[in-house]
Formats: structure tokens, C-alpha cells, sequence
């Protein structure tokens, strides 16, 4: 005698033996794919190039504010040799000035101005740019808020030197550690971003 | 007759990891540099992009902007009679940024001057063996003519 099965249980079997099988439909998953990888091997550019960026030096009307400005020049008139003058700063905000203080009165020549200067040698361009950024950090440190360098560069500096220098008053480069600054208001940030407001002038 | 499956799971996977990657290199830039001959560009690590503006290049050889040939130069050094009479201006140069900084002008009123990212720039691309004694005298050209923001282009430093 057959069994019986209870009508409930025959039903839900039937509704699951009905159900069809799931397919997935990959067909516009396959045209998206198709046109993105078109269009990604025919507009790919595989180049890396990037900008350095700077402005030219433009002289205009002396100012007749007598106020202090941030007064930052580099004067690089050899591959090996590249000279620091600070303007006259004691008037200027800062936040964290010591380690400047330190270095100017260690290193620095005073100048007639009120300013400061210092000469920079290195055994290569590239020896030369981290010698210059040791002495750039604590002017940053220093004054956090400001961007603006001035680079003077000599005939005899060939065009990757002055990128090399350019660079590096720019931005330390990304093997370096960041530099933890504290601005004006006494917040703490980290930045690789040295003066990038860079001019750049010829020095004969 | 058996009916034939195609199995298309290893394109899948291909095609896939090709997208990946090319996502990965793939660089946005509002303009695309073509590097001309003679020109080898200097490394540096700096990684800011490329804005669209008037290009120059500058080679051992040749002076162009935007791929029209202004000066020839020897041994990386302009003639005497490619300059002006200060010695510091180009002069083939100086009309063609004039000449394009009048067509600016007249497309970009000058309240809006200042708002516009490519007004007054340049795009650079000289040979990194060039002098500065070289590369000066066109700096010196494109300021005198109103372009006073320079992108130098570089390429990626090994490491």
C-alpha cells in the first residue's frame, strides 16, 4: 500500500521540484568589463611624469610698509655650494623657535641687515639638498605658516641640479620621516611640505 | 549531439585581473605630455599633476612651443641673433607667448583671471643637461610676456 505523504509536505515538495535553477546572466557583467579594459589600454598613460612648480620672480614697487617680512633666500651659484640668508624674523610670529635660535647662533653669520646667513657645501647636489633641508627644518619648525622661498641660481648649475635643489626646498622627499610641526594656534601637524611657494631668480 | 559548454571562468579571472591592474596605473591628467625627441627629462621625487597650459620644450638643439619649432640653438646655447637686444629676450619666443597671452585675455575677462588654473602658466619640459644660463633666458621671456607660473616637468625618480 503506498504511503501517503501529508498534503502539505507533497506540496512544498512540488513548489521546490517546480522551482527553476538559478542561473546568474554574466552577459552585461562581461560588456562592462570589455568596454572598461578598451577603454582603459587605449586612454592609460603608463608614463609617470609630475610638475615641479614655481614662479617667477617679479620685482615690483618697494613697499613702503616698514613692517618684518618672512624673507627666505638660496642663493646656488655651484653644484656643491649653495649659500642661506634669513631676513631679520625677531618681529615675526612663530611658534617653535629654539632649535632655530640654537642652530643660528652655533652656524650663522650675522648680517649688516639684521639677517642671517649661512654657506652649505656638500660632496654631490644630492649630499648638498640634505645639508640644506637639515638647516630648512628648523626654519620651518619655526614658522609653519610659511611657504614662500626665494632660489637664485648661478650660469653654471645645469637644469636637473636645479630640479634636485628646487625639489628639496620644496618637499622633503617620501624615504624621509614627515616633520611633526605645531602651528601658531598650537596644533599639531605632520607634513614633508617645506617652502613650496618657491621664485626662482638668476644670480650672476 | 552533446551540447558544448564553453567555460569562461579563466577569462573571467583574466580579464578581471587585467582591470585591476590598469585601474592601478591608470593616471587621470588634464593633459597629456607627448616628451619630444633630444629632450631628456630630469628625475625628481616630487609628485604634483599636471595642469594644461602652454608648452615649451627645450632641447640641446631646438626651441618649441606647443610642437611648432620658434629657435635652433648650438651646443645648448640660443644665437646671438635668436635674442633681443637686452640679450635676454627670445624673441620668437616672446611673440608666441604674446600672441597667446592676447588670445587668453580676450577669452577670460579680467575678474576671472585669477580663478583660472592654467592663466600665466607654463609647461616646461627642457633637457636636464641644459644649463641654467640656457633655461634662463626663457624664464625670462615668458615673464616678460605674463607667464610667471612655471611647471617644470620631471619623471618619476627610481628608487
Amino acid at each position: 500500500m503506498e504511503e501517503k505523504m501529508p498534503l502539505r509536505l507533497s506540496r512544498k515538495l512540488k513548489k521546490r521540484q517546480s522551482l527553476p535553477l538559478p542561473e546568474v546572466n554574466i552577459v552585461s557583467l562581461m560588456d562592462i568589463l570589455t568596454t572598461l579594459l578598451f577603454f582603459l589600454v587605449i586612454f592609460a598613460s603608463f608614463s609617470k611624469y609630475s610638475s615641479l612648480n614655481a614662479s617667477a620672480l617679479v620685482f615690483g614697487k618697494p613697499s613702503a610698509d616698514q613692517k618684518q617680512r618672512f624673507d627666505l633666500r638660496i642663493r646656488f651659484d655651484h653644484p656643491k655650494r649653495a649659500t642661506l640668508f634669513l631676513g631679520p624674523f625677531d618681529k615675526l610670529k612663530s611658534s617653535e623657535r629654539s632649535e632655530l635660535e640654537r642652530l643660528i647662533g652655533r652656524e650663522f653669520q650675522r648680517e649688516q641687515d639684521g639677517g642671517v646667513k649661512k654657506t652649505i657645501y656638500g660632496k654631490s647636489t644630492e649630499d648638498l639638498v640634505r645639508r640644506l633641508q637639515a638647516v630648512l627644518i628648523p626654519i620651518k619648525k619655526a614658522f609653519p605658516h610659511e611657504t614662500g622661498a626665494l632660489v637664485l641660481v648661478g650660469d653654471r648649475i645645469d637644469y636637473q641640479e636645479f630640479v634636485d635643489l628646487l625639489g628639496g626646498v620644496r618637499e622633503l622627499s617620501p624615504k624621509e620621516e614627515p616633520l611633526t610641526l605645531t602651528t601658531l594656534v598650537g596644533t599639531k601637524e605632520t607634513s614633508r611640505v617645506l617652502f613650496p611657494g618657491v621664485s626662482v631668480g638668476e644670480w650672476n | 549531439m552533446t551540447d558544448s559548454n564553453v567555460n569562461i571562468t579563466a577569462l573571467m579571472d583574466i580579464l578581471t585581473v587585467l582591470l585591476f591592474f590598469l585601474i592601478k596605473s591608470f593616471s587621470l591628467s588634464s593633459t597629456s605630455l607627448s616628451i619630444p625627441d633630444g629632450v631628456r627629462l630630469p628625475a625628481s621625487f616630487t609628485n604634483s599633476p599636471v595642469v594644461d597650459a602652454v608648452k615649451l620644450s627645450l632641447s640641446e638643439k631646438e626651441l618649441k612651443a606647443d610642437h611648432q619649432l620658434l629657435a635652433n640653438l648650438k651646443n645648448g646655447q640660443f644665437r646671438g641673433s635668436d635674442l633681443g637686444r637686452d640679450h635676454k629676450t627670445v624673441t620668437s619666443l616672446k611673440e608666441y607667448l604674446d600672441a597667446q597671452m592676447q588670445k587668453k585675455k580676450a577669452l577670460i575677462p579680467e575678474g576671472a583671471r585669477e580663478a583660472d588654473e592654467t592663466f600665466g602658466k607654463l609647461i616646461i619640459q627642457a633637457d636636464k643637461e641644459l644649463s641654467f644660463k640656457t633655461l634662463k633666458l626663457v624664464l625670462h621671456t615668458a615673464a616678460s610676456s605674463g607667464y610667471e607660473d612655471y611647471q617644470f616637468i620631471v619623471k618619476e625618480e627610481a628608487e
